[in-house]
């Protein structure tokens, strides 16, 4: 083919596909997406740097009543990290309450010493929470390492209870994974939603949908209905083949399923946290597939439809982000549209009370957004809700 | 089929004007009376506000201002009471694409007929759908809606719109892109389906052929105004024409020489 032909073709090509908005998100989309999570996972890092740096702790080297040898050991192994200070007190936690961000408390079992760290945790630092005790027991092991054979183990202690740093890690993961596995169900709820009001208008039955004698809102909240059931079976479909994949690694490897087992979601949340999570999710996905066909009725095709429904989820990233940069400690956080399963996701960690006034707000918001959708359907926007959107474009580039 | 108090028009519309955001005004003031039981035609250019005036007959649009009485019903006050006793079948005729005919039918049909609480008349009139459409088993049962031409799209629609046995069925355009053996077909279907079983038409078209067989009393409407009314016989006359058609081009010339 000769370059003169292949021009006017490609340029064809480009030009149908340019003009199609759905390319257009594509191509826009994921420079905005990625580069608004930046301040997310700047002070993700920003928190971990903090704790390898030991920037802004405060730290105490104790140890109850301990002999002159073991007094030296004590200072041998403090000495190697900076900011400590050496404390005799037999019971560590209330040098926690006095404001140390970290003791490590020493013992000494038969000459041997043991290194217990207590780290005291913050939601709004969550990052530094669970580096800080690496650090701590990395320092300490090698401080003794030429000498001295010390074991380490560390505690957390947040929202006023005592975590092994195991049991922590195993939260904080099962809560990011619950925070991003809702997406299973966001997003395909959004799409459907959305592609069953956008397709009434390209298959050109929307105007005798909308003359049935049945109140409009009956008609979203069976496509709401529809779709959500869709979506649920995507989820299932999705975290099936995941389990499938996974239990395929373990066996391939020749173990267990340890990363299901780390993974322990019914032993840190129980039924009743289960059950939250669920509530939240569906509350979530309700407000998502609302906004979805919302939006949908503004397009003038299925696709366009949706193509603009992902603006119905992209704000649920938000919360999942927060996680990493610092939940904000207020009761407003909780009335934030979308944060009702990262609440029900921490509850082991932030308690069911946030968990469940957010999943009340949650619950009101998708109602509202329901109640604003059947509004708009009743209203002739419902019929000329693209034409609207071209009249105002065309006021725009006018302007 | 004269009903006490209503001048036995089944449908009033007053002085309806329909401004849209942006200042296009496309209708300014129609007034409109049909009478029970009879088959109306609106007739007009393009863009002179006859698909307008249906949508807001149908509670699809609000007026600017002016009121439309449906059965006693004003339909921008009660569009719920008002769409138990209309069927709207748009210009663009259209169907769900992944739904057999059949499947389509059942949808419009049951939901209809429930909302009018005639539920036990869904199997019967189901099968009156089924055979004004004229469609065969084959096509109803086992193609799908996407399959159809634009001519079975539009029967299957007529076929519900009927059966279901509205106070009135508004056909904006019903036989525009269909072809001479189909539009008979289906302009038969209509006259004596409506006729036999009093169901009242609204319906709009661009073939005076068809008006003028069709309708028992027709209205011109130009630039969002309706500039003559009365049965087609009563108008060819008015403008000494040969046919409707004269009588039409007449009709719309004077008015755009009355407006200057």
């Amino acid at each position: 083919m000769s370059g003169s032909t292949l021009r006017p073709l490609v340029a064809k090509e480009l030009r149908s596909l340019l003009r199609e908005p759905m390319v257009i998100a594509m191509i826009v989309l994921p420079f905005v997406i990625y580069s608004s999570m930046a301040p997310f996972y700047g002070s993700m890092a920003r928190q971990a740097a903090e704790a390898a740096k030991l920037k802004g702790v405060r730290i105490a080297f104790a140890a109850c009543n301990p002999g002159p040898a073991e007094e030296a050991v004590l200072r041998l192994v403090a000495s190697r990290v900076p900011n400590a200070t050496v404390v005799r007190a037999c019971d560590p936690l209330s040098l926690v309450r006095r404001g140390y961000s970290v003791v490590v408390f020493m013992n000494f079992t038969a000459g041997r010493p043991r290194a217990v760290v207590y780290v005291k945790g913050s939601l709004s630092q969550l990052m530094k929470t669970i580096s800080l005790p690496a650090t701590l027991s990395g320092l300490v092991k090698e401080a003794g390492r030429e000498k001295l054979n010390v074991t380490t183990e560390a505690y957390i202690v947040l929202n006023g209870r005592l975590w092994s740093y195991r049991d922590l890690n195993g939260v904080f993961n099962a809560a990011m994974t619950l925070s991003y596995a809702m997406f299973f169900v966001l997003f395909p709820a959004a799409s459907l939603g959305a592609a069953l009001v956008g397709s009434e208008r390209e298959e050109r039955t929307l105007e005798v949908l909308f003359t049935l004698p049945v109140p409009r809102r009956n008609i979203a909240a069976a496509k709401a209905a529809a779709a959500l059931v869709a979506a649920v079976l995507a989820a299932a479909s999705a975290i099936g083949g995941l389990y499938v994949m996974m239990r395929s690694m373990a066996s391939a490897a020749g173990g267990s399923l340890q990363g299901l087992k780390g993974l322990n979601l019914l032993h840190y949340y129980g039924a009743a946290g289960l059950a939250l999570y669920a509530a939240a999710v569906a509350a979530e996905a309700l407000m998502a597939v609302s906004l979805a066909m919302l939006i949908g009725l503004f397009a003038s095709t299925m696709r366009g439809a949706q193509s603009a429904a992902v603006i119905a989820v992209i704000p649920a990233l938000l919360p999942s982000l927060l996680v990493l940069a610092g939940l904000p400690q207020t009761p407003l956080m909780e009335a934030v549209p979308y944060t009702a399963t990262l609440y029900a996701a921490l509850s082991p960690l932030a308690g069911t009370g946030p968990a469940a006034a957010s999943l009340a707000a949650q619950t009101l918001e998708a109602l509202a957004s329901l109640a604003l959708l059947a509004r708009l359907l009743e209203s002739e926007v419902a019929i000329t809700g693209p034409e609207t959107v071209k009249q105002l474009l065309r006021r725009l580039r006018r302007r | 089929m004269q009903e006490p108090g209503d001048g036995g028009y089944l449908l009033s519309v007053e002085g309806l004007v329909k401004e849209f955001s942006g200042g296009v005004v496309a209708l300014r003031g129609v007034t409109l009376r049909i009478p029970r039981g009879s088959i109306y035609g609106l007739v007009g250019p393009n863009g002179a506000g006859k698909t307008t005036t249906f949508r807001i007959i149908a509670t699809l649009l609000r007026p600017t201002r002016g009121r439309v009485v449906l059965d006693g019903v004003d339909v921008v006050e009660e569009p719920l009471e008002a769409r138990k006793r209309l069927v709207y079948v748009p210009e663009e005729v259209g169907g769900y694409r992944r739904l057999t005919g059949a499947e389509y039918l059942r949808f419009v049909v049951e939901t209809y007929l429930a909302a009018r609480g005639e539920a036990g008349r869904v199997e019967e009139a189901l099968r009156e759908a089924y055979r004004l459409s004229g469609l065969s088993a084959e096509d109803l049962f086992r193609k799908k809606m996407g399959e159809y031409s634009k001519g079975m799209k539009r029967r299957v629609q007529v076929a519900w719109a009927l059966a279901v046995r509205p106070r009135l069925a508004i056909l904006d355009e019903p036989t525009s892109g269909l072809d001479v053996e189909a539009s008979y077909e289906l302009r038969r279907t209509i006259s004596d389906y409506a006729r036999n079983h009093g169901v009242t038409v609204l319906l709009s078209s661009h073939n005076m052929l068809e008006v003028q067989h069709l309708c028992d009393r027709i209205a011109m409407i130009r630039r969002g105004r309706i500039v003559e009314e009365g049965t087609p016989r009563e108008i060819v006359e008015k403008y000494s024409a040969a046919n409707l058609e004269e009588a039409y081009m007449k009709a719309i010339a004077a008015a755009g020489d009355e407006e200057g």
